[in-house]
């Protein structure tokens, strides 16, 4: 692949991933109603497992275009950190302080324990 | 929907190429900021950082008032932002440092990225509010010279739609700042 289109295959699998990850938003929205954002947190999680299964399952030079295409833009796309950080300060600002250090320690924690089992299943495989 | 959900196709195509173009020169950057150790990954930690910063911006604008229609949001928030940032690189990037055995370097990251990240985007929000307030400052001001001179020949009612459309929050704020500093 020549560098311009990678680019713009990433552009396109990282706007199927940022769909996918709205389509997921609004389908658990309707569902659930408690001040915890599940969906991100629940996307942020499984994409960082998926990233580390990838990585390492994918380490070899002839895997650089799927790592590409699947990781840095399809779960690059996926997975979100601005709207973690904003919904973490949206929380903080309805006083739900609880729930925004439970989000972000639970998303940070989830998600490093997700990617380094990620990694590890890739290994095995 | 199917409108929407091409909204944040486009935005997040721009987004997830911006982040790989943007990656090399970061990365660069961050290395050159810092010294050494060019293993880190200074390129995803300066695109999460300014994302978070521009979402605040950008949620901190749409709630203080700005003019901007829902689609802007959805295009620009959920999806070049959205895209832009990236969540998975940020863990697996951590992850690797834990497997080589760099176990505080990867505490600092993943605790001070994500400090920083919250941080940034209530500095944004509240900038785009204080940018907002003084928006309405002013927009209030000139309603006011109209009412005093009467020069642009309005019916008293006409004049009161000109102060209607402002929003509960950007509303008080504003009220405050013209009898404070800009009267």
């Amino acid at each position: 692949m020549t560098a311009m289109t990678t680019a713009i295959g990433i552009g396109m699998t990282g706007a199927l991933g940022a769909a996918t990850r709205y389509l997921l938003v609004e389908w658990v929205a309707r569902r659930w109603r408690k001040p915890f954002p599940l969906a991100t947190f629940a996307i942020n999680v499984s994409g960082s497992f998926a990233l580390g299964l990838l990585t390492t399952a994918f380490a070899a030079s002839a895997g650089l275009e799927t790592r590409l295409l699947l990781g840095t833009g399809f779960l690059g796309g996926y997975t979100t950190f601005s709207a973690l950080s904003f919904e973490t300060v949206a929380l903080a600002r309805r006083d739900e302080t609880a729930h925004a250090w439970l989000y972000i320690g639970g998303s940070v924690a989830a998600g490093v324990a997700a990617a380094l089992l990620g990694m590890a299943l890739g290994l095995a495989v | 929907m199917l409108r929407k959900l091409s909204l944040v196709l486009a935005g997040g195509f721009c987004g997830a190429m911006t982040r790989y173009a943007l990656a090399k020169p970061l990365l660069s950057l961050g290395s050159a900021l810092a010294g050494a150790s060019a293993s880190f990954p200074y390129d995803t930690l300066l695109i999460n950082l300014t994302g978070a910063l521009l979402i605040g911006l950008l949620y901190g604008a749409f709630e203080h008032g700005a003019p901007l229609a829902p689609d802007v949001r959805l295009a620009l928030g959920t999806g070049f932002l959205g895209a832009y940032t990236t969540f998975s690189t940020f863990m697996v990037g951590a992850a690797t440092m834990l497997r080589s055995g760099q176990a505080l370097t990867a505490l600092l990251y993943l605790g001070g990225a994500m400090t920083a990240g919250v941080a940034l985007a209530y500095v944004g929000y509240m900038l785009a509010g204080q940018a907002m307030a003084r928006q309405w400052a002013w927009r209030l001001t000139v309603s006011d010279e109209l009412l005093v001179d009467g020069g642009w020949e309005l019916a008293p009612d006409e004049i009161e739609e000109e102060r209607d459309p402002l929003p509960q929050v950007g509303h008080q704020t504003a009220v405050l700042d013209a009898e404070g500093s800009v009267r």
